[in-house]
């Protein structure tokens, strides 16, 4: 499978800044950025054909890496789907809910692991959903279980808007298990919207 | 036929299907209230008590194809799980646009007011009324022995999510 480079990625995300800006996009959207070589690393070295992935609403540069083509993507995020981009034939899944995948993909862990598949599920969440007790919940599942799931933090330092040490002074973590891996990274683009400060007149939703 | 009997009954019937996959805590021990003591024990899976944990792997399992029924006690736990029904397993099939369409049943019980004793203002709640304005997926009440094969018959054969509300004091 030929993989997005990280400049495509970059244009990608920016070309949907450009509607947004353009106010083709009355639609909440939260763009990727910041992250691309790792993600491309994880989606190359580690993820295989029957994998299953879990995103977030940060979710377009993960839904390009698992294959899903450019103009399809572009036409889901025009019709208002960016926080819901779905993909059976390629197991990608994804929600807007902090944590609300964590469960989930234990239960598909769960299911392949009985069934004797050797694929893995791939679960990407925020550091603003590391601290929310569903994830913990599915770590220790998973772990106890010993199933096929891997927890990917996205550590951008920031829940919505938050630093670590503006929400927990202390920076206080729990120390991981091997089935979660984190990444920090500085993020491209705020938590929603390009950040411009430009008044957006949004246009009729398509 | 009694209550609790024809309930037994109705899980025997769905432990037929070898997709089916019974989730909940202390199961293996003590078979929700009875009712699962047919069922075979590899269909059986021991959860700990984290309702959404136990929501989110069913309809982890069902969207690889299991059938899964959650077992959740008591209704008030159900709380816990709200997120995955409401957020997930209400909204899957839309928000997907069809791509995916988990089916689990939840089978709820009422907890005890009068039998043998009250359990206490935490562990008698009936959601029912509420639940229904909050999900689109059925919820079947089931008030009396005459209905228990109806609901379990519309959970078999619908192919769609649905909450299945018993009662403790019936049993």
């Amino acid at each position: 499978m030929e993989y997005c480079t990280k400049e495509q990625l970059i244009a990608f995300e920016k070309k949907v800044s450009e509607h947004w800006e353009n106010g083709d996009l009355p639609y909440l959207i939260h763009l990727s950025g910041g992250n691309e070589d790792f993600l491309i690393d994880l989606f190359k070295q580690d993820i295989k054909d029957g994998d299953w992935i879990f995103s977030t609403h940060r979710n377009h540069h993960h839904a390009l890496l698992a294959g899903i083509p450019e103009p399809e993507l572009m036409e889901r995020i025009l019709h208002g789907n960016s926080m819901f981009v779905f993909d059976s034939n390629r197991h990608f899944f994804t929600s807007s809910i902090l944590a609300g995948t964590c469960g989930i993909a234990a239960g598909v862990a769960y299911s392949l692991k009985a069934s004797g598949s050797d694929n893995w599920v791939y679960c990407f969440l925020g550091d603003g959903a590391e601290e929310q007790g569903h994830f913990y919940e599915a770590v220790m599942f998973v772990e106890g279980q010993d199933l096929p799931c891997m927890f990917i933090i996205e550590d951008n330092n920031r829940s919505v808007d938050t630093t670590l040490e503006e929400r927990n002074p202390n920076k206080f973590r729990f120390e991981m298990p091997s089935c979660v891996i984190r990444n920090e990274y500085t993020a491209t683009y705020p938590h929603a919207g390009n950040g411009t400060k430009k008044h957006i007149i949004f246009k009729e939703k398509k | 036929m009694t209550y609790k009997e024809q309930i037994t009954n109705s899980n025997t019937e769905l432990a037929k299907d070898p997709k089916t996959r019974f989730i909940g805590y202390g199961l293996q021990k003590g078979r929700a209230l009875g009712t699962l003591n047919n069922v075979p024990d590899g269909q059986i899976i021991e959860m700990p008590v984290a309702e959404n944990l136990m929501m989110g792997v069913a309809i982890g399992m069902a969207l690889t194809g299991l059938k899964p029924v959650v077992f959740i006690e008591r209704m008030d736990f159900l709380m816990n799980a709200m997120d995955a029904i409401v957020n997930h397993l209400d909204k899957i099939k839309d928000i997907s646009n069809d791509e995916f369409d988990p089916v689990v049943i939840i089978r709820c019980i009422v907890g005890n007011i009068t039998k043998p004793l009250y359990t206490g203002a935490t562990h008698v709640q009936n959601f029912t009324a509420p639940l229904r304005d909050m999900v689109e997926i059925p919820i079947y009440n089931v008030l009396n022995e005459n209905f228990v094969k109806t609901a379990y018959g519309l959970a078999m054969s619908r192919k769609k999510s649905c909450i299945i509300v018993e009662y403790k004091d019936l049993m």
